[in-house]
């Protein structure tokens, strides 16, 4: 004859060592290492536009890019630029005709994107009508240049 | 050679820059050199000892008219700031 009393709790011990012995506690999984964002592609400094015309606006830009001026007028380039340097020199030499010097001045920034940086000349009794250039130099490297005329 | 055209003179033409990107950071001034006053000390000996001449004690006084009121009168504790050598 069975016992329905020792045979239940015969049967819950053995579930409950069933249990234990082969439930293993679940080992957290290892901490996985964040993956570093991509740093940032580094742009080289370079020259993008070399732009002239007869006034510039608060930006520095040329409103108007023109390519012949008038014998009063005051020349501006408007050189924009991108990338990063920790210094550049950039300069404009103005020359005349087959190359005669006209005048050369330079400006010195530590750029760290997109920038615009203006050059102007004037000349007071009027410019000679011809064919001029100017060139845009970074660190004494030509980068860029243009072209103009002064009309009669 | 006769019948050339003269060169233009653009010796009086002007011109000017200026730039949307910041001008490269000037180097940080390094800090005036100081000497802080000792028991014994006058402004003459100080110079003679720190800038290597004790005629430079008028530098100094020069240097530190705002703590220094009598050149003959310096207190043990001042901090007094020392000219270029």
């Amino acid at each position: 004859m069975h016992h329905p009393k020792r045979l239940g709790g015969a049967l819950a011990l053995g579930l409950v060592l069933a249990l234990t012995s082969s439930c293993k506690r679940a080992e957290a999984p290892p901490p996985v290492a964040p993956v570093p964002a991509p740093a940032p592609a580094v742009v080289p400094f370079g020259v993008k536009s070399v732009q002239l015309g007869s006034s510039i606006g608060p930006d520095k830009r040329v409103p108007t890019p023109m390519s012949t001026f008038a014998k009063g007028d005051t020349i501006y380039a408007s050189v924009a630029t991108d990338g990063a340097a920790p210094t550049v020199t950039l300069s404009a030499r103005w020359t005349y005709g087959d190359g005669q010097p006209v005048n050369e001045s330079s400006e010195t920034i530590s750029p760290t994107g997109p920038a615009v940086t203006e050059f102007h000349i004037s000349k007071p009794d009027g410019w000679p009508a011809g064919s001029y250039k100017v060139e845009i130099r970074a660190n004494g490297a030509v980068l860029g240049s243009q072209q103009f005329t002064v009309a009669e | 050679m006769a019948g050339d055209k003269p060169k233009p003179d653009f010796s009086n033409v002007k011109s000017g820059s200026s730039s949307t990107a910041p001008p490269p950071a000037q180097p940080a001034k390094p800090a005036p050199k100081t000497y802080t006053v000792v028991a014994g000390d006058s402004l003459s000996k100080i110079a003679k000892k720190q800038l290597g001449d004790a005629n430079k004690w008028k530098q100094i006084f020069e240097a530190n008219r705002d703590v220094i009121k009598n050149p003959d009168l310096i207190k043990p504790g001042q901090v007094l700031k020392l000219p270029d050598a």
